[in-house]
């Protein structure tokens, strides 16, 4: 099971009226609230960030994204 | 390496017969270089050097967006341009796809740089999802949201048919089974591009992609079935 997490809604909307990247997922650029961007990373069904194994963030955790 | 073709390269480039379907397949000096190279020309105006890191940058170009790469690469020159026989290409991609080839995979393009067709009204094509619920199908008005891949029923029945792997003939970031299929079938009015999906997330491809970047009608979402 690939690990990953709920994006906010807002970010969700925004990857709706986005094209995909291919079926199913979009490549993107996240900034975290602490500042800290996760470069050239999937998300999947304009929903889920896949995480690394080692990462644990949370829904609220997430500030924007780019394409 | 991936780099521009200067205006005055691109009409002798389109004057070149194609290799394939948007693409030309050539030998040619580049830079101040004297030795020549091959190359694969994008639309008569990318160049990536066909060498080892071959699938490596056609990957960057897929993840990036096709205008994006080209509008950051740097031009260059060319001379002495010769084109190469469509068969080496297929000899050399067939020695690193022989064995997706068995399961009835292509290589090509992808759809991003293919030209943009109608569908004929008759032809159904399938969205394979992890998810039930895939966001990109417009349940309530029945159909496809903008800006969205599929395969055709043709390539999923391939799949199925040669017990191929989808997550891997699709490169599929999601590791997560395929459980669902979503039939859609566009009327004439809906616009697509088809082209072969490209190795990504250390998946080979090989499958056919269709991306409609307007979505389609109201009523062309069929059904929906397990995988």
């Amino acid at each position: 099971m690939t690990k990953k997490v709920r994006l906010p809604d807002v970010i969700c909307k925004k990857l709706l009226l986005t094209p995909e990247s291919g079926m199913g997922y979009h490549n993107v650029k996240i900034t975290l609230k602490n500042g800290k961007k996760l470069s050239n990373r999937i998300v999947v069904n304009s929903e889920y960030l896949i995480l690394n194994t080692e990462e644990n963030y949370t829904t609220k955790d997430f500030k924007t994204i780019e394409f | 390496m991936i780099f521009a073709t200067k205006s005055s390269i691109q009409k002798a480039l389109i004057d070149m017969p194609e290799t394939g379907m948007g693409y030309q397949f050539i030998e040619a000096q580049l830079g101040s270089n004297l030795s020549t190279e091959r190359l694969i020309i994008y639309n008569s105006e990318l160049i990536i050097q066909f060498d080892g890191f071959f699938n490596e940058n056609r990957q960057k170009v897929i993840l990036s967006g096709y205008d994006k790469t080209l509008k950051l690469s740097r031009e260059v020159e060319m001379r002495m341009i010769k084109p190469l026989p469509a068969s080496l290409l297929h000899k050399d991609q067939s020695d690193k796809l022989s064995p997706s080839s068995l399961k009835g995979r292509h290589t090509g393009n992808p759809a991003i740089i293919n030209p943009i067709t109608n569908a004929n009204g008759i032809e159904s094509f399938v969205r394979l999802s992890a998810f039930e619920d895939d966001k990109r199908i417009d349940f309530l008005n029945r159909k496809l949201k903008k800006g969205s891949y599929t395969t055709t029923e043709t390539d999923y029945k391939s799949c199925k048919v040669h017990n191929d792997d989808p997550v891997d003939r699709y490169a599929l970031p999601n590791n997560d089974n395929v459980k669902w299929a979503f039939y859609i079938t566009p009327t004439t009015s809906d616009r697509l591009q088809r082209g072969v999906v490209q190795p990504a997330f250390e998946k080979i491809g090989g499958g056919i992609e269709a991306f409609f970047k307007n979505g389609t009608s109201d009523g062309t979402f069929i059904r929906k079935t397990a995988y």
